[in-house]
């Protein structure tokens, strides 16, 4: 509307004040306040029931029917209705002043449009030259080769259809742009590409930049403010170093803990115990009180109030004047790093019982060569990683190693570690939505696993099962639906522990959960290796993950082994240029 | 369909997408055909108490129209009342039909689920068979197995079984091929369960839903074609009550006596609605306690 004034760097772009969100069930997201100046960008941070992406929608007009918005929102100067409903009022707003980029770029495009059309469509009224030049001008502006312009989304790889989408945002030239968790689906050196050319781009256009991440230390990396949201409220806001380097409010405390150190190993993933929960229900409390390790009286009884600590920097917790300078919420036990070498399993050396050997796997799908004569052992209550990107052909190692593929060529020998006959190696999946079958309850799927092991399929045994998972036996009654996350991750693997498995193999198993819910499943699976003296073979592609987890790591690259060795020794002295580009890809990796 | 991408507990759980509906959201078409169908089945069950002698005839009274006394909706040519036949012939509307949903979608069940499961040789066998079946112009073939061996109420149900399975294989088998990829699925596989095992319990209770719904609107088709046949008379044999039979018998009598044909006729029509009707919002049921589990 007023393009011809240029707006001087650094003003303000987007003011949410007061941002209510509720919805059937209550409130999802309550009195959060953001302030976005062009050239800035702000970091949402939040685990999953957060409400960041309600927050994404809601600064878009897009929140879906059934959600009321209140507050106050003004975008460029002007004053907008949060009600979604106002489609006039959000024209020439939305998709001009602020765009939203989605998540998934698998799903985000038109599998039926070529990737020059769905750039242009918000062109309109624009000669077909124009719009021509403008996709041309915007594929290069995201570091495409003009021929995508002809092309469909199928045809490009993940990190080249997330430019794509980028692209489609911008073309408008919108004042603030808003990426919800615009890199998660990618892999870690295609996010690292993806994020700097946002980096670039909103500094070249003077751009406001809204991150909404679930991963910390992306958003300390590349935010200049962060805002950490719990269970709908803001629990901390502040320039990115002052939040994550001096964090005051317990949870950005806990959370920062959480996750999982790349550089060295800790004896024990620190964890959040507990779970999320649901604005609705809290009431006038602070919503991290059930999980605080600091909690007093007070703070189940008001809602504490985002107050200063340090100049612009705020956070919502009554005992922030305790804690203040202090670190607050340090973890009770200490952040031990234990010796990576000193816990390593013994190798082949040490005359250890190979549960996994594989010699010269190969395997091809059509023209696609996944895997290209591979040579892997798993010893004996050892746990093994093997990191790669997506199509590197892990998780055609991982299908082959429990037998849902079948190699071309080569041998995988399974062999159990006792006298008894090896029972089939167990996976565990990644996705825990669909880990569970939804229409059996956890107590039968559990005993259908226990009779496929030739096991008594007794209550007992279930029960025993979902102890071992540090789940309650009454979990046995019920459905799948009625768990969480984590929680489901921890059924799963109740249920491959069954029949008694010698190997687990865990395909991006954790990958999935948050933060501090993956930190519980870690311990877990470690804890079981040490009680079980069970083997683990990791599928990842999470380098922090692979540091914490296993004592041996391959790392897997266009169907072959790059390099191979101790965790410590690959990850601190990467022989290999693949292992060394992934390190460094890392998001603001942790000292 | 597949797995939404959102972050764990995203939109999907706050809110339950609104669907527009054509029918009103309190559902009275759904309880007006329950009550039919009430009907209907007390009808087809004991038909000495709503229509007893439907058969009776009254040569000397002849064909009346509507209101005679005693006749509500007239009498045919034989004399028989229109009210008590058309009740009377309930039985046979709604028995087989009943007997050829149940027959496809067990043909359905036994040999969809093996062809989308195991999928290669299995799968090519069960499809090419199903590919014939469906390539048979079903009204021909009945006049000509009539022809051959004689036509009768069970072999037209029997026919009728085997042109509607098909359709019931191909429908189980998409939903099968669906679930088959899933991590649950494909965890009970890595846990060495029987192939028997993983389709018919870990599967099919996750597929029922499209099933039992498809046996609903099954029935319906299956009325209608039953009362198609009978109307050719290639279904019951003549004299017994029957909607399709009636069609055919009041067709001549439309100047004298129009309700002959109009009862049967609308019975058929409300019958087979009426199924639609509760089958849609079985499904919609089925479906949403399967996600609020």
């Amino acid at each position: 509307m007023n393009g011809s004034i240029a707006t001087a760097p650094g003003t303000l772009a987007l003011s949410a004040a007061g941002l209510t969100v509720t919805g059937p069930a209550g409130r999802i997201i309550e009195n959060v306040s953001l302030e976005v100046s062009r050239g800035e960008t702000v970091g949402i941070v939040g685990e999953s029931g957060s409400g960041k992406s309600v927050t994404a929608r809601a600064l878009t007009g897009l929140l879906p029917a059934g959600l009321v918005a209140a507050g106050t929102l003004t975008i460029g100067g002007h004053q907008v209705p949060l009600d979604s409903g106002k489609k006039r009022a959000w024209r020439g707003i939305r998709g001009t002043k602020i765009t939203l980029l989605p998540q998934d770029p698998f799903t985000s495009l038109s599998p039926r449009h070529h990737c020059g059309d769905q750039i242009a469509l918000p062109l309109r009224g624009q000669s077909r030259a124009q719009r021509a030049a403008a996709v041309r001008a915007a594929l290069a502006e995201v570091g495409l080769p003009e021929r995508v312009a002809g092309q469909y989304p199928f045809e490009l790889s993940g990190g080249m259809r997330q430019r794509v989408a980028v692209a489609a945002a911008l073309i408008t030239r919108p004042d603030v742009l808003i990426a919800d968790e615009a890199t998660t689906a990618l892999d870690v050196t295609t996010q690292r590409e993806v994020l700097d050319l946002l980096a670039s781009l909103q500094r070249t256009r003077d751009m406001g930049l809204i991150l909404i991440t679930h991963d910390l230390s992306v958003a300390r990396g590349r935010a200049d403010q962060i805002t950490v949201l719990y269970a709908g409220r803001i629990a901390e806001q502040g320039a990115a170093p002052a939040v994550a380097g001096a964090p005051a409010h317990p949870y950005t405390a806990r959370l920062l803990d959480c996750d999982p150190p790349l550089h060295y190993t800790l004896d024990r993933l620190p964890v959040i115990p507990g779970s999320v929960p649901r604005l609705a229900q809290v009431g006038a409390a602070c919503t991290f009180a059930a999980r605080c390790a600091l909690a007093a009286d007070e703070c189940t009884s008001q809602v504490p109030a985002l107050a200063e600590v340090a100049s612009g920097h705020r956070a919502a917790c009554l005992r922030v004047a305790d804690l203040k300078g202090t670190r607050a919420g340090r973890p009770a036990e200490p952040r031990t790093r234990s010796e990576s070498s000193s816990d390593a399993a013994p190798t082949a050396e040490a005359g250890r019982a190979a549960v996994l050997s594989i010699r010269d796997l190969r395997k091809s799908f059509g023209q696609h060569v996944a895997l290209d004569g591979v040579d892997l052992d798993v010893y004996a209550g050892e746990s093994v990683a093997v990191v790669g990107e997506s199509g590197s052909g892990k998780t055609t190692l991982a299908r082959i190693v429990v037998g849902l593929e079948s190699p071309d060529a080569g041998s995988v020998a399974v062999a159990g570690s006792a006298a008894r006959a090896a029972a089939p190696p167990q996976i565990v999946f990644q996705d825990p939505y669909s880990a569970l079958n939804p229409s059996l309850t956890i107590g039968t799927s559990l005993r259908d696993a226990l009779r496929a092991g030739g096991r008594p399929r007794t209550d007992a045994e279930v029960t025993a099962l979902l102890e071992m998972v540090s789940l309650p036996a009454t979990y046995a009654r019920r459905r799948p639906q009625a768990l969480s996350g984590g929680e489901r991750q921890r059924v799963a693997i109740a249920r491959a522990l069954a029949v008694r498995p010698d190997l687990l193999v865990c395909d991006e198993a954790v990958s999935s959960l948050d933060v501090s819910v993956q930190a519980q499943v870690l311990n877990l699976i470690s804890d079981l290796r040490t009680s079980l003296g069970l083997s683990v073979l990791f599928i990842s592609h999470d380098l922090a993950v692979v540091r914490q987890a296993a004592q041996r790591v391959y790392v897997l690259h266009q169907g072959r082994f790059v390099e191979q060795g101790e965790t410590a020794d690959v990850l601190d002295r990467p022989a290999d240029d693949y292992t060394r580009l992934l390190m460094a890809s890392v998001p603001a990796a942790r000292d | 369909m597949t797995t939404p991408a959102l972050p764990a507990g995203g939109l999907h759980d706050l809110v339950k997408p609104r669907r527009r509906r054509w029918l009103p959201r309190t559902q009275v078409s759904v309880a007006l055909s329950t009550l039919a169908l009430a009907f209907v089945a007390v009808c087809a069950l004991l038909p000495g108490l709503v229509a007893p002698n439907s058969t009776a005839q009254d040569i000397l009274l002849g064909v009346t129209s509507p209101g005679t006394a005693g006749h509500l909706l007239g009498t045919d040519n034989l004399g028989r009342d229109i009210t008590l036949l058309t009740l009377g012939g309930t039985r046979s509307a709604i028995v087989g039909p009943l007997v050829i949903a149940l027959g496809s979608m067990l043909f359905g069940i036994l040999l969809g689920t093996p062809a989308g499961y195991f999928g290669g040789l299995t799968d090519g066998v069960i499809a090419r068979w199903s590919d014939l079946l469906l390539a048979l112009p079903a009204t021909l073939l009945a006049v000509v197995v009539a022809g051959i061996v004689g036509g009768g109420y069970w072999i037209t149900v029997l026919l009728l079984i085997i042109l509607f399975s098909p359709s019931d294989i191909k429908l189980v088998r998409g939903a099968v091929l669906e679930q088959k990829t899933r991590p649950y699925i494909e965890s009970a596989r890595v846990l060495r369960m029987s192939a028997w095992r993983i389709m018919y319990r870990q599967i099919l209770p996750n597929v029922a839903p499209v099933i039992i719904a498809n046996f609903m609107l099954n029935i319906a088709y299956a009325i209608v074609s039953m009362s198609s046949l009978s109307y050719l008379g290639l279904g019951v044999g003549p004299g017994s009550p029957d909607w399709g039979r009636q069609l055919d018998d009041g067709q001549q009598l439309l100047a004298s006596n129009p309700a002959a044909l109009i009862a049967p006729g609308v019975m058929i029509v409300l019958t087979a609605t009426a199924i639609n009707i509760v089958g849609d919002w079985l499904f919609e049921w089925l479906n949403r306690r399967a996600a609020a589990r």
